[in-house]
């Protein structure tokens, strides 16, 4: 910028660019007050009772008065309600499986997609792809049609006639929407950008294709993995709707759901939500989510980008 | 699986039986033998648990099915017909149109505008980063309910901010408007993170070689920004606008756990609407219908966007 460099243009030009460095910091200190808010708004309402909470004049950042552990001692001792641990257990056993076999498939079948040559390649490739473009209610209705009448599952005779199927019943949380197509679009094209000399050398050496994907790819494809694995993670964690519309028994139940449970049909049903309570269990729901996030966020936000860039 | 390696030593040590049986024809397909094998598994899974259920849930809409242990029954066009005569469905997909085309425009944005700041060389720009994403990885089911406690027409901060400025409190619940403006706020809120580090993402495509040869050709900061970065953005701006669409028109959390649909049915969404049929009338025949409609509406949609733009990308 040509500019005559008295003393007076620079300092006013330090001056303006003082303004704008406030403006911009003004606005993102504004903008993640307005993101964390909730947040620690639930945080200060989590150590009040309900009565507590409905009797004081609400203000901007709640603080309780007399800080109470009974909400906490609910989520985390069980106390209230006994099936809490099942809660917890559920939703952890959810997350793990999806995310191991979600992880592993995607890297499998990503290698394949992208590296070996075979009969029919691009059209499965091409109708794996367009059956993720169509929107998840299309397959809702069926999907629990299908599991109410599955053959020979929960009293249901060989063709699916006479008892309930997979309703109800636990492994239902378990066996549905294991293909995650994304993640396998993602891998495929993750392992375009990877130079093919290592496999060949390996090949050479006589490794076969599992080996190689499982001690060659795999180290290289670490970030891929790390963004499947924490969003499948995190996705399965918070999916509160399958167990919703499948199981209905408490000890089926992961966290997320049982907390919808008490809040859509709480307002409902009995009038008055237990608030405190509800907030509470909603922390204990997204706070492992938020470490999580915090620790692998690299990845994540890395991941996105490279998701965004190539879908 | 293992089964299927690719190296001579453990075909000679008998690790298929295809190998024995037919050496040159393995030999020549070996590579499309270990494919199959590798994905076989996932496909039959797959055409089972999706590819069933898409074509079924196309057929369900010709059927009168109530109840799941009804039997169906074929009624031709007549589903599609209510949801073309009954005003609900046509009211709200409208509503799903306007409600989401909303929370999209806030998330694009402000999700810009935050992403464009996010990009800036300031201290803490990571910690701005982390925090702005927060929300995205929060549930909806604990979230919507932080805002439903702020909406709470007796104990919620909002109706405490407008009597601190001497209005009159309202009760969020009973009107159409706000509790469609509620449903903006609280989808943005969780979204804007989201779509602006798409925007970023798409920010730091952009060849930083740009900037400077038309720094050094005296552009200033708007003119780099019109010229450079605006086009620079097509690409992400394509797929934040198909994507966004496409989740815009499939909102339905934040309806069902901030609004119910209440009042009267009035922030009734399309997919709530789908998902009521099915989950509360087990009325099958009209969920299918409903569902197909709300697909074809989304495959014509990217469809149209992707010709129109002439971009051949296999998606």
């Amino acid at each position: 910028m040509a500019k005559d460099l008295t003393k007076a243009s620079i300092t006013r030009v330090i001056a303006i660019e003082k303004l704008k460095r406030g403006l911009i910091y003004f606005i993102l200190v504004a903008g993640s007050i307005v993101f964390l808010y909730p947040i620690i708004y639930a945080v200060g309402v989590s150590f009040m009772s309900t009565e507590e909470f409905v009797s004081i004049i609400p203000s901007l950042l709640p603080i309780p008065a007399e800080p109470m552990l009974g909400n906490y001692r609910w989520l985390l001792l069980g106390m209230g309600d006994r099936y809490m641990k099942y809660y917890f257990f559920n939703s952890f056993a959810r997350a793990a499986w999806y995310t191991a076999f979600m992880t592993i498939t995607a890297l499998i079948v990503g290698y394949v997609f992208a590296r070996l040559k075979f009969w029919g390649r691009e059209v499965i490739f091409f109708a794996l792809l367009v059956s993720q473009m169509l929107p998840a209610v299309v397959t809702m209705a069926p999907t629990y049609i299908m599991m109410a009448r599955f053959p020979l599952v929960g009293g249901n005779n060989i063709f699916g006639q006479g008892g309930s199927g997979f309703l109800g019943q636990y492994p239902v949380l378990f066996i549905l929407g294991l293909t995650n197509v994304m993640a396998i679009f993602l891998m495929r094209m993750a392992m375009y950008s990877m130079p093919p000399d290592m496999e060949e050398a390996a090949r050479i050496d006589g490794a076969g294709t599992l080996r190689i994907i499982f001690q060659i790819v795999a180290p290289i494809q670490k970030p891929m993995l790390a963004y499947i694995a924490i969003t499948t993670g995190i996705m399965l964690w918070n999916d509160w709707f399958t167990p919703f519309l499948y199981v209905s028994s408490k000890r089926h139940l992961p966290l997320a759901t049982a907390i919808a449970k008490m809040t859509a049909l709480a307002v409902v049903q009995a009038g008055v939500p237990r608030w405190t309570l509800i907030i509470t269990l909603g922390l204990g729901l997204t706070v492992p989510c938020l470490v999580l996030f915090a620790y692998f966020q690299r990845y994540i936000v890395e991941g996105l980008a490279s998701a965004a860039i190539k879908g | 699986m293992g089964k299927a390696d690719n190296n001579k030593v453990s075909l000679s040590g008998g690790a298929g039986g295809s190998a024995r049986f037919f050496p040159g024809w393995y030999r020549r397909h070996r590579e499309g033998v270990t494919a199959w094998l590798l994905l076989g598994p996932i496909l039959v899974y797959f055409l089972i648990f999706q590819g069933f259920p898409i074509i079924f849930g196309f057929l369900l809409g010709f059927f009168r099915w109530v109840g799941v242990t009804a039997a169906p029954e074929f009624c031709g066009l007549a589903n599609y017909l209510t949801f073309f005569t009954e005003p609900m469905y046509l009211l709200a997909l409208w509503r799903a149109f306007y409600i989401g085309s909303l929370v999209m425009a806030v998330n694009i944005g402000v999700g810009f505008a935050g992403a464009v700041l996010l990009n800036l060389p300031i201290r803490g720009r990571g910690v701005f980063r982390t925090i702005w994403y927060i929300p995205v990885v929060t549930s909806t089911v604990a979230t919507s309910q932080m805002f439903l406690i702020f909406i709470d027409p007796s104990v919620g901060v909002a109706n405490r901010v407008l009597k601190q400025l001497g209005l009159t409190p309202v009760v969020w619940f009973y009107s159409t408007f706000w509790m469609v403006v509620w449903i903006v706020l609280y989808s943005s809120w969780r979204g804007i993170g989201f779509t602006a580090i798409l925007w970023l993402a798409g920010l730091q495509a952009i060849d930083p070689g740009l900037y400077e040869a038309a720094q050094i050709d005296g552009a200033g900061a708007w003119q780099r920004f019109w010229h450079i970065t605006i086009p620079g953005l097509k690409t992400i701006a394509i797929f934040v606008l198909v994507t966004g669409f496409i989740g815009a028109l499939q909102i339905f959390d934040p309806v069902l756990f901030i609004s119910q649909g209440m009042p009267w049915g009035t922030t009734e969404v399309i997919i709530y609407r789908i998902f009521r049929d099915f989950y509360g009338d087990f009325n099958f025949g009209m969920a299918g219908a409903g569902s197909v409609i709300v697909t074809l509406i989304i495959v014509a949609f990217t469809v149209a966007t992707f010709r129109l733009l002439g971009e051949r990308r296999g998606l």
